[in-house]
C-alpha cells in the first residue's frame, strides 16, 4: 500500500487498526513499535503506524537502528507524507524510501553489510554509534544513488518515473555530506560557533550534484541548526561575490517551502508534537530562522508570513509549557505528596529546568508575562510546602531556584 | 555596572600560587574557572576569566559578581564560606565546597557524594595516622612489617612494639611519649593528601596526578588526530598539563622522601612544621584547578561534546607561576606552552541563555564526580 494510498485512509481492515492503535495506552504502542521494528520488511506496518508518528515524538521509545531508518536519518526533517510532497519541493516522499533503500542495497552491498553488522544492539539515541555507522554507509549511499535508473516497483510509491531522478540526486546530495552536517549541527548545538568553511565545504559539494543536491541540503540545515543566521549570511556572502549568484534564489525559494512546512503545523502549533525536553531548543531554533529569513529585503508578504508564525510560534511554546508545568511538575509533585512516599526531587529539578529552557526562549517572542505568572505562582506553591522527610529545606530552595530563580530562593534562606 | 565597564586585566601572570588563587568550584556558568585569592585589603577577592571567552580576568568582589550574573544559591552560600576563611588553600576552598554540598544546595546526588567525600577523608587521616605510626615503629624496630589486615594478635604485638618506639623517640626530640603521639596526629591531615609508604598509591594527590596524566594521554591524542582549533586547543592542555605533572611529581617526591625517616622527621616537625606543611601542600597547590578540566573531558562523550568542553577547558587551564621554578628547581616555559591559547569562539546562548540551567546541572553533577 502506498503512502499515498495511506493518505486517502486505505482499505477498510487499515483503518479500523489504525483507529485501534490511536485508542492504545503508551506501553501497547511501544509494544507495537518494538515489532515492526523487528520486522524485515515494514513498508506496510509503517504506513499503519504512520498515524501515531506525533505520539511517538512524544514517547520516544528506546529503537533499535535498522539500515533504512540509519540511511535516511540525516534527511528525517524533510520527509513527508506522499500527498504533501509536490516535483521541487525540498522535501523527500516517504513512499520513496523503501526503493531508494532498495537500490542502496544492491549497489552498496559490501558497505550495507558492514554497517548492518556493526548496528547490533544501536538504539536511535546512541549519538557516537550512529555517527560512526553513518560516516560508513551515508558516502556509499551517496555514490549508490546519484545515478541510479528508478527500481522495478517504482511505480508503487506512487510516484511518477520522471520523479525519480531529482528524487535520488537530492537525497544522494544530502547523504554526501550527511557526516560533515551532523557534525556543525552537533558542535553548533554544543555552543559552538558553526565555522564558515564548513558551510562552504558542504554547500560547494551540494551544488556539483546539482539544484536538487542544494536545496534538501539548505533544507536540512535550516531544519536542524540551532540558528540559522550564519547559513543565511554566507548564502548571501557568496551571492554577493558572484562565487555561487543562483544560491541567493534557490534560498530564497527553500525559504519559502518551510515557511510552507512550518505553517502546515498540527492543532498544537509548531511545537506541538515536540518531546517536552526539546521544546525550548525548537522554539529557540525555530524563532531564529524566523528572524533570519525576515531580514533586509524581505516582502510585505514574508513579513507577514514571519509575524504571524512567530504569534503562532509563542502560543505553541506557551501551551505545551502550560502542559507541561501541569503534566511533568505540579501532578507529580501533588502525587508524591499525597502518596506520603518519596520526592523526586531530582525528576522534578529537571522537568523544572526543561521547562524553564521553554519559558527562556518563548520570552523572547513575547509572553514574558504568562511565564512568570505560572512559574511564581508554582514556586510559591512549592515555598508553602511542609518540610518532611524527603523533602528537606534545600530541596525547596534548590526547586524555587530552578523554577523563580536563585535571589527568589535565597529569599527563602533568609538572605537576600 | 555592566561587564564592558569592569576592570578586565589583559596579562594575566601570577608570580605565586597565592597570587593565582585557588579553584573554587562554582556551579553558575559564568563562574568557571574562578579563583579566590586574599585581597590586599583583607578577604579574599575572586578571579573570574572573562565571560567573552577571550584572554584577561576580571578581579571582583562578590557585589562585582552579582552585577556580572546571577550566581546560584550554591555559590552565593560558597561565596560566604569562602569570605570567611582564615586562610585560602586548595584544602580549605575544597572544605568549604563540600560544607556547602553537603547542604544539598547543590542537589542530592552532591549532597550524598559530598558525606562520602568527608567520610573518605577522615578515614584516609585515620588510615595515614596509623601509616606516619608503623613508620616510624618500623624504624625504631627493624624487623617484622604488617600488612593492611591485621590479626588480632598482631594487633596488640604492634601496640607494644608502638610504644616502644615512641618511647625511645621521646627523648631525642626532648618531648613526652604523649607529646610525640599527638604530633603524629597533627601530621596525618598534613600528610593524607599525598600519602604515607604503602597508600600513597592510593592518596588523593596520586590518584589526581593519575587522573592527569590520562587527561594528558587523551588531549595529547586528540591534538595528533585533529588539526583544527580544537587540537590546537588540546595541545595547549596536554603542554601545560606536561609541566604540572612533572612539577607535581617532583614536589611529591620531594614530600615522600620526609616519611623515610620517620625520627628525623619528627626532630624536625617540633621546630618546622610550617616549612613541612608548605612542602607537603606543593602537589595540591599545583594540581588545583585540574580536576574540573579532567572532569569535563571526561563528561563529554561524543566528539562535538569533546570540541564543546574542549573550547571549555582552554579557558580553565591554570597559569603555573613562576614559584614553580623555585619549587622544582628548574625553569618552566609557560608562555611557550601557553602561545597556543586561543581566544575560544562561542555562541551568545552559550553559559547564558537556554543551555544555563543544562549547564548549571552538569557543574553540579561534576560536583558530586568531585567530592
Amino acid at each position: 500500500m502506498s503512502d499515498r494510498a495511506a493518505g486517502r485512509g486505505g482499505p477498510p481492515q487499515t483503518r479500523e487498526m489504525q483507529r485501534n492503535l490511536i485508542a492504545a495506552r503508551d506501553e501497547q504502542i511501544t509494544r507495537v513499535v518494538a515489532v515492526v521494528d523487528a520486522l524485515a520488511d515494514r513498508s506496510t506496518a509503517d504506513a499503519l503506524i504512520a498515524p501515531l508518528r506525533p505520539r511517538l515524538q512524544q514517547l520516544r521509545p528506546p529503537r533499535p537502528i535498522r539500515l533504512a531508518r540509519l540511511l535516511f536519518l540525516p534527511l528525517d526533517p524533510l520527509i513527508v507524507p506522499a500527498p504533501r510532497w509536490r516535483p521541487g519541493d525540498p522535501l523527500v516522499p516517504r513512499t520513496a524510501l523503501t526503493p531508494l533503500a532498495e537500490i542502496v542495497r544492491s549497489a552498496a552491498g559490501v558497505a550495507v553489510a558492514r554497517v548492518e553488522a556493526s548496528l547490533a544492539g544501536i538504539v536511535c539515541g546512541d549519538t557516537q554509534a550512529v555517527a560512526d555507522a553513518g560516516a560508513l554507509l551515508w558516502p556509499a549511499a551517496a555514490r549508490a544513488l546519484a545515478d541510479a535508473a528508478p527500481p522495478q516497483g517504482w511505480s508503487e510509491s506512487g510516484l511518477k518515473a520522471t520523479e525519480f531522478a531529482p528524487i535520488a540526486r537530492g537525497v544522494a546530495g544530502v547523504l554526501e555530506n550527511a557526516a560533515a552536517v551532523r557534525r556543525m549541527v552537533a558542535e553548533a548545538r554544543q555552543g559552538l560557533a558553526v565555522r564558515p568553511e564548513i558551510i562552504d565545504t558542504v554547500l560547494e559539494a551540494a551544488t556539483r550534484r546539482g539544484p536538487e543536491a542544494w536545496n534538501l541540503t539548505f533544507a536540512v540545515l535550516l531544519a536542524r541548526l540551532p540558528d540559522a543566521a550564519p547559513l543565511l549570511q554566507r548564502v548571501a556572502a557568496h551571492a554577493a561575490r558572484g562565487t555561487d549568484p543562483a544560491s541567493r534564489a534557490r534560498a530564497e525559494r527553500v525559504a519559502e517551502a518551510v515557511l510552507d512546512g512550518l505553517e502546515r503545523h498540527g492543532p498544537g502549533g509548531p511545537v506541538g508534537d515536540a518531546e517536552l525536553a526539546s521544546v525550548g531548543a525548537e522554539v529557540r531554533r525555530i524563532a531564529a530562522l524566523l528572524e533570519a529569513i525576515d531580514g533586509p529585503g524581505a516582502t510585505q508578504q514574508r513579513r507577514r508570513r514571519v509575524q504571524e508564525l512567530r504569534h503562532a510560534l509563542d502560543a505553541s511554546g506557551r501551551t505545551r509549557f502550560e502542559e507541561g508545568m501541569a503534566s511533568a511538575f505540579v501532578a507529580p509533585l501533588r502525587e508524591q505528596l499525597e502518596a506520603a512516599g518519596p520526592i523526586d526531587v531530582p525528576g522534578l529539578e529537571d522537568a523544572a529546568r526543561r521547562l524553564r529552557e521553554i519559558e527562556t526562549a518563548g520570552r523572547r517572542i513575547g509572553s514574558a508575562k504568562a511565564y512568570d505568572t505560572l512559574l511564581r505562582g508554582t514556586a510559591q506553591e512549592v515555598m508553602r510546602l511542609d518540610e518532611r522527610p524527603g523533602l528537606s529545606l534545600a530541596d525547596k530552595v534548590r526547586m524555587v531556584e530552578v523554577l523563580a530563580g536563585p535571589d527568589e530562593a535565597m529569599a527563602m534562606l533568609g538572605v537576600s | 555596572m555592566s561587564i564592558a565597564n569592569m576592570p578586565l586585566v589583559q596579562s594575566y601572570h601570577p608570580t605565586t600560587f597565592l597570587e593565582r588563587g585557588v579553584a573554587v568550584p562554582f556551579t553558575t556558568p559564568l563562574l568557571g574557572g574562578a579563583r579566590a585569592r586574599p585581597a590586599e585589603r583583607g578577604g579574599p577577592e575572586l578571579l573570574v576569566p572573562s565571560p567573552s571567552g577571550g584572554r584577561g580576568v576580571y578581579i571582583l568582589a562578590w557585589s562585582g559578581v552579582r552585577e556580572m550574573c546571577r550566581p546560584t544559591v550554591h555559590d552565593s552560600r560558597l561565596n560566604h564560606k569562602v569570605t570567611a576563611l582564615a586562610s585560602v588553600t586548595p584544602y580549605s576552598i575544597r572544605k568549604a565546597a563540600r560544607e556547602v554540598a553537603a547542604e544539598g544546595l547543590a542537589g542530592q546526588e552532591a549532597l550524598v557524594a559530598a558525606q562520602a567525600g568527608r567520610d573518605t577523608e577522615q578515614e584516609e587521616t585515620l588510615l595515614t595516622n596509623f601509616l606516619l605510626l608503623l613508620g616510624l615503629v618500623e624504624q625504631m624496630e627493624p624487623g617484622e612489617t604488617y600488612g593492611s589486615g591485621l590479626q588480632p594478635e598482631e594487633k596488640s604485638v604492634l601496640e607494644a612494639r608502638a610504644k616502644r618506639a615512641i618511647a625511645r623517640m621521646a627523648p631525642r626530640v626532648g618531648r613526652s611519649p604523649e607529646v610525640i603521639a599527638a604530633m603524629l596526629e597533627e601530621m596525618a591531615p598534613v600528610f593524607a593528601a599525598i600519602g604515607v609508604g604503602r597508600q600513597t598509591a592510593h592518596a588523593r594527590c596520586t590518584r589526581a596526578l593519575d587522573t592527569l596524566r590520562r587527561l594528558h594521554a587523551e588531549t595529547t591524542a586528540w591534538s595528533q588526530m585533529h588539526r583544527d582549533e580544537s587540537g590546537a586547543q588540546a595541545d595547549m592542555i596536554s603542554r601545560v598539563a606536561e609541566m604540572t605533572i612533572s612539577c607535581t611529581e617532583t614536589t611529591l617526591d620531594e614530600a615522600h622522601a620526609l616519611t623515610v625517616n620517620m625520627a628525623g622527621m619528627l626532630a624536625r616537625w617540633a621546630s618546622e612544621a610550617a616549612a613541612i606543611r608548605k612542602l607537603t601542600v606543593r602537589p595540591e597547590w599545583l594540581l588545583d584547578g585540574w580536576e574540573q578540566i579532567s572532569l569535563l573531558w571526561h563528561s563529554a562523550e561524543t566528539d562535538a561534546a569533546r570540541r564543546a568542553v574542549l573550547a571549555e577547558m582552554a579557558l580553565l587551564v591554570p597559569i603555573i607561576p613562576r614559584e614553580a621554578s623555585d619549587w622544582v628547581g628548574m625553569p618552566i616555559d609557560m608562555d611557550g606552552a601557553m602561545r597556543f591559547r586561543r581566544t575560544v569562539t562561542l555562541n551568545e546562548d552559550w553559559r547564558t541563555g537556554s543551555a544555563v540551567f543544562e549547564l548549571i546541572a552538569r557543574n553540579e553533577h561534576l560536583r558530586a564526580l568531585a567530592a
